[in-house]
């Protein structure tokens, strides 16, 4: 009987494994995002990020000092979203790796763009953040004209974590 | 042998134990095997074909024996190349990504000619070549299939697109691959829906 017992709930545990896995993976398929209040930082990989200002532009003017880059328009039916942030890391033991995402209306996500325009405000660089030095850095995205009013922040995407993703928004739109 | 075959509760115990475990690795292995899950969605060349993540749609097939890039020669090939000018739109609000590909003539299936993927943004298309090395005897009907590259996959779409390569016109396509070159140097552009 106690042979039989044991049989049943060795069952029961692999019954209680595949049912928490499938609920687990239903939950965390999809994105979570905790969108911060307008101007206030999130918090990701040790590190405070806040975001500035999010500005759309027709055209990425060459901002930098030499003028090395050149001057770059979106492809038709695009507009450049430019983000400029400001961040701290405060964790010796994290690294912050730049992973930034624009968010836009239904979870729609865009990656930076990778833009030849030369900048006055330098990209994302992991080795650029060291512990407790304010970091100021820009990224550019491209994003179809139709969904440039509409978006919802910048997510800051860490998936070493099931976490809800920080999406974190300018002070003044 | 005697009937009812009577176990000692140990040896129960132990059966019991393995049928589990082999319930669990069946689960694991149908969860991962997309075939016989797989939703077939057809259409036709030129005309886009709407699926979960968005739109495909073959816009040119062009073949040879020889692939060039940058006006030189890359690869030659005993039987013939068939590249597929294929663009894909991100319709909806998931990221469009298709990065396996196959080319299916009755049971011969043809894998892509180096890494292809088509992947776009929401609301962007992109366009790309997808290059096959073929059989010149086995090219009747040949049909593109594409579909999202998963790990664990309960429901997978497939988009099958035939290229209009019939029995009738085969010798055709044969005849004008041979000794041609296709140019693959710009096989890759990205925009805007508009």
């Amino acid at each position: 009987m106690r042979r039989m017992l044991f049989a049943v709930g060795a069952l029961a545990a692999v019954l209680i494994y595949l049912i928490w896995w499938v609920t687990y993976a239903g939950i965390h398929y999809t994105p979570r995002y905790a969108v911060r209040p307008p101007g206030v930082a999130g918090e990701v990989q040790g590190t405070s990020v806040r975001l500035l200002s999010l500005t759309r532009a027709e055209q990425l003017v060459d901002t930098s000092e030499d003028k090395s880059g050149k001057s770059e328009f979106p492809d038709p039916g695009g507009v450049w979203i430019v983000a400029e942030f400001e961040a701290v890391r405060h964790d010796p033991g994290k690294t912050f790796y730049c992973d930034t995402e624009l968010l836009g209306p239904q979870r729609r996500l865009w990656a930076r763009a990778a833009t030849g325009a030369g900048r006055a405000i330098p990209g994302c660089l992991p080795d650029d953040f060291a512990v407790d030095r304010l970091v100021r850095f820009e990224a550019v995205f491209l994003v179809p004209i139709r969904y440039a009013d509409q978006l919802a922040g910048v997510a800051l995407v860490d998936d070493s974590t099931a976490a809800r993703t920080p999406v974190i928004t300018p002070a003044t739109p | 042998m005697r009937f009812p075959i009577r176990f000692p509760g140990s040896k129960l115990a132990g059966v019991l134990a393995a049928i589990a475990l082999v319930a669990v690795s069946a689960v694991g292995l149908r969860l991962s095997d997309p075939k016989g899950t797989v939703d077939m969605v057809s259409g036709v060349a030129g005309k886009p074909v709407t699926f979960n993540d968005g739109e495909l749609s073959v816009d040119r097939v062009r073949v040879g024996t020889v692939l060039t890039q940058n006006d030189e020669v890359r690869e030659r090939s005993a039987g013939m190349f068939v590249a597929v000018a294929v663009t894909g739109a991100a319709t909806g609000p998931r990221e469009l990504s298709l990065g396996s590909a196959e080319l299916v003539s009755k049971d011969v299936h043809y894998k892509t000619y180096g890494l292809t993927s088509v992947s776009a943004a929401p609301g962007f298309k992109t366009s790309t070549d997808i290059v096959f090395e073929v059989d010149p005897a086995r090219i009747e009907g040949l049909t593109l299939e594409m579909w999202r590259n998963e790990v664990i996959s309960g429901y997978q779409q497939r988009v099958r697109i035939p290229l209009g390569i019939t029995t009738a016109n085969a010798n055709q396509w044969r005849d004008a691959a041979r000794g041609w070159g296709i140019d693959i140097s710009l096989s890759n552009s990205t925009r805007p829906i508009p």
